[in-house]
């Protein structure tokens, strides 16, 4: 019954029979070849604000072309797109949509930036990667915001042609990644400083979820490790979670908590730590020297951009990031 | 007949040599889990029906596998060491063996999460989602693992310690084997008294009536060779009911061959009331019908091959008797049960005759005797001065002439 | 049909069958469950997946296959 296949994209590394179909739900074997089951076939194609992927300091207040296919590299209890991330490509209706048109649509919306995003971009790697390449002789950015779960090799190829990319870290315990999410956590801190190293410009988004994942203790230990290997100036954003999917059972989390995990970032050293999903201040860029306000944000809007030319107007500080 | 014999016995001696040398029983590795399960305790071999590690504490241990060999994950068995209590409580749990995608349970794999299982009871409902937490794109491989050990678990406590769990094992009460040794002393008894008066032949369908009502349908253990077969792997049972239909059977053949087949087998009791319905049987030549007569003895042949080589009792399973009392098997099985059953309208005792492995082996272990001469109403159509191998000892056709030689 | 071609043919088809019974028992254990599984998938993708106009792109490998 021909020969089994070994998928090397992410650290799953399924064995798959022939005809039998990955974790992902989006590679298949068939007959001994491993086949992209998405390859341009979106299933959700939006034009967003960039600060909803959430992209804080990359192009703020320009737009983001975003694509997804159906499928995702992990489970996760909490996720928010599970009806697409947690559904087989051939359930969903899709759109067809080969990597020039994504491009060509981009462009024609104005879009400064491609996002792949929404479920994980890991699954669709072969769509996304040869929209990047063609998207970076437009001239157009590409970024994406993923779990990081994937293997080294496929993350550093696709790096060459990435300019950002928002990493979930979900939580910074082993015990969390694999009881809630199907997966393990070295993995993800792999692929973190792999993309530092690649000089891709790295943000990192961390849901707080009420139980469990939202001890403050963690959290500092998971920020002096951001420090150590990543440098102070990745931008966290500490999100709100609300009941979805399989955890519906547990409150939404408080809004003091998700401020208790950014101020405890910002202890740590982390220069720029956010909220999400809760409107505030902490939306807000302040100037890590002089603590002036740089650029005010309400939700995905941005109400004004003080910085100039990636500097503080006040104090001349530079601020981490890509403007322009 | 003493062809037969010596073949057989040599098929036996040979596959269950080779088998248990080939055996993939790796009982040692076993033992490594077990000291790791319950460090404490004192395991004996693993032996039996189940298969158990017995201790003094009055924990025992198994593999899964051993139990129910039947489950499957997304790759294949999930192959457990269970440990459990007299009363059916699970005290230690490992994953033994499993091919499924590595990066998908290594959540399953951990004791924190198998802890869950420890203290768990058969009459819990050990099912993913209900008292056991699912994993996040495991869900396949967690099924498995629970319902092995559910399963495994129940099969276990019921056949081992006899506590009455929901499954659909037999109803083996407490006075079960009472009710076999009254069913089997009565048709014995039954027995002698039609050797000495032609007058009470008619006591032998009270007797056959009664074992397709006790043997078959109450208790659901007609005689099998699986029995035999599981002996031979050193798998006797614990249950008080097996060493009764064991013992009883052994007995009846040293004293009256084929005893059982005549008058207490269900299913050959069903055949006969099937053939004694008003239909014309077909006529054959001797010579034919003797040629199919040793269709039985291949078969069981094979099957102690199969057995033997794989030492899985369960590869022997063909018995329509075990299909239709069990009420379980697949398609193939309840095809040849009907067929079987059907036959007997043109064949008489079709099953018996040509097909049956208990009807072979009590053939090959029966002691020659005189007096059988065989007539023209005999339950299995044999000619006249049959094989004594192949008469069932109905008293019919006895003469009185000479007991044994 | 005499009466001896008719038990002839109900005792091969008995014969047979019960041939099957042991070989299915064997070969349950040795490779039909991985037969089982390869139809079921097999079935699924000509049956669902094919029809739904989805990609049949090659996907990437970093190392050789094994």
């Amino acid at each position: 019954m021909s020969k089994r296949v070994l998928c090397e994209l992410c650290p799953t590394e399924c064995q798959l029979d022939n005809y039998q179909i990955g974790g992902c739900r989006t590679r298949i074997n068939k007959d001994g070849v491993l086949l992209s089951l998405v390859y341009g076939k979106p299933c959700a194609v939006a034009v967003d604000p960039i600060e909803k992927k959430p992209f804080f300091h990359f192009l703020p207040a320009t737009t983001a072309f975003s694509i997804a296919t159906a499928g995702c590299v992990l489970g996760c209890k909490f996720c928010q797109n599970w009806q697409i991330s947690q559904a087989n490509p051939e359930e969903t209706r899709n759109q067809d949509l080969p990597p020039e048109d994504v491009v060509r649509q981009a462009a024609y919306y104005g879009c400064r930036s491609i996002t792949y995003t929404y479920t994980e971009p890991t699954v669709f790697y072969e769509y996304m990667f040869d929209t990047a390449r063609i998207a970076r002789k437009m001239n157009i950015r590409n970024t994406m915001h993923s779990c990081g779960y994937i293997k080294e090799k496929p993350l550093r190829l696709l790096a060459k042609y990435l300019d950002a990319a928002d990493i979930d870290l979900k939580a910074f315990t082993e015990d969390f990644y694999s009881r809630i999410c199907g997966g393990r956590l070295k993995p993800v801190l792999d692929s973190l400083v792999a993309l530092k190293q690649e000089g891709v410009w790295l943000e990192i988004t961390n849901l707080v979820i009420p139980t469990l994942n939202d001890d403050m203790k963690t959290i500092r230990e998971m920020c002096r490790w951001i420090v150590k290997n990543l440098g102070p100036e990745v931008p966290i954003h500490f999100s709100r979670f609300f009941p979805h999917y399989r955890l519906k059972d547990l409150p939404p989390t408080p809004p003091e908590t998700v401020l208790l995990a950014r101020n405890t970032a910002l202890e740590a050293g982390i220069k720029y730590a956010y909220i999400g999903n809760v409107r505030g201040e902490a939306e807000n860029t302040y100037c890590p020297q002089c603590r002036k306000l740089l650029i005010e944000r309400i939700g995905y809007m941005v109400n004004q951009n003080r910085l100039n030319n990636g500097r503080c107007k006040t104090c001349g500080t530079t601020v981490a990031g890509v403007w322009q | 007949m003493k062809k037969h014999r010596i073949l057989i016995g040599l098929i036996a001696v040979l596959s269950l040599g080779v088998g248990y040398i080939l055996s993939p029983e790796k009982a040692v590795d076993e033992r490594i889990f077990l000291r790791d399960l319950a460090p404490e305790i004192q395991f004996s071999e693993k032996k039996g029906s189940p298969l158990l590690y017995s201790s003094d504490a009055g924990i025992v241990a198994f593999n899964s596998h051993d139990i129910a060999p039947e489950i499957r994950g997304y790759a294949g068995p999930v192959k457990l060491l269970v440990a459990m209590d007299s009363s059916g409580r699970i005290t230690g749990l490992r994953i033994l063996e499993h091919r499924e995608t590595k990066n998908y349970v290594q959540y399953m794999e951990t004791s924190q999460y198998l802890s869950q299982f420890i203290g768990k009871s058969v009459h819990d409902p050990i099912e993913v989602g209900n008292d056991i937490d699912g994993i996040s794109r495991a869900t396949v491989s967690v099924n498995a693992l629970a319902k092995t050990a559910g399963d495994a678990s129940r099969i276990v406590a019921s056949q081992a310690f006899g506590i009455a769990v929901q499954t659909k094992e037999r109803a083996s009460g407490s006075a079960a084997w009472l009710w076999y040794l009254l069913t089997f002393l009565a048709a014995l008894g039954s027995y002698f008294a039609t050797l000495r008066s032609k007058k009470l032949l008619r006591l032998r369908d009270i007797t056959m009536a009664a074992g397709i009502v006790v043997i078959g349908l109450y208790l659901s253990t007609p005689f099998s060779v699986l029995h035999v077969f599981n002996l031979a792997l050193l798998r006797p049972s614990a249950s008080l009911l097996w060493y009764l239909i064991m013992a009883s059977t052994a007995l009846s053949v040293v004293l009256a061959g084929r005893f059982y087949c005549g008058w207490l087998c269900p299913f050959g009791a069903l055949s006969e009331f099937i053939a004694r319905l008003p239909f014309r049987k077909w006529g054959m030549s001797h010579k034919m019908d003797d040629r199919w007569r040793n269709a039985k003895y291949i078969f069981f042949g094979l099957a102690m091959l199969a057995v033997f080589l794989g030492r899985r009792s369960d590869f022997g399973n063909y018995e329509t008797y075990v299909t239709l009392f069990s009420f379980s098997g697949n398609y193939l099985a309840w095809t040849l049960v009907g067929l079987s059953l059907a036959a007997n309208l043109r064949v008489e005792r079709f099953w018996c005759r040509y097909l049956c492995p208990v009807a072979a082996l009590t053939g090959l272990l029966c002691r020659k005797t005189v007096g059988y001469r065989s007539r023209q109403d005999c339950p299995m159509a044999n000619k006249p001065d049959p094989l004594i191998a192949e008469c069932i000892r109905c008293n019919r056709c006895y003469t009185g002439t000479g007991e044994t030689t | 049909m005499t009466e001896q071609k008719k038990f002839r043919l109900v005792i091969l088809f008995a014969v047979v069958l019960t041939a099957l019974v042991i070989l299915q028992n064997v070969a349950k254990e040795y490779f039909m469950a991985d037969l089982e599984g390869y139809l079921t998938r097999r079935l699924y993708y000509e049956r669902t997946i094919s029809k739904k106009g989805l990609s049949g792109q090659k996907g990437m490998h970093w190392r050789e296959q094994e």
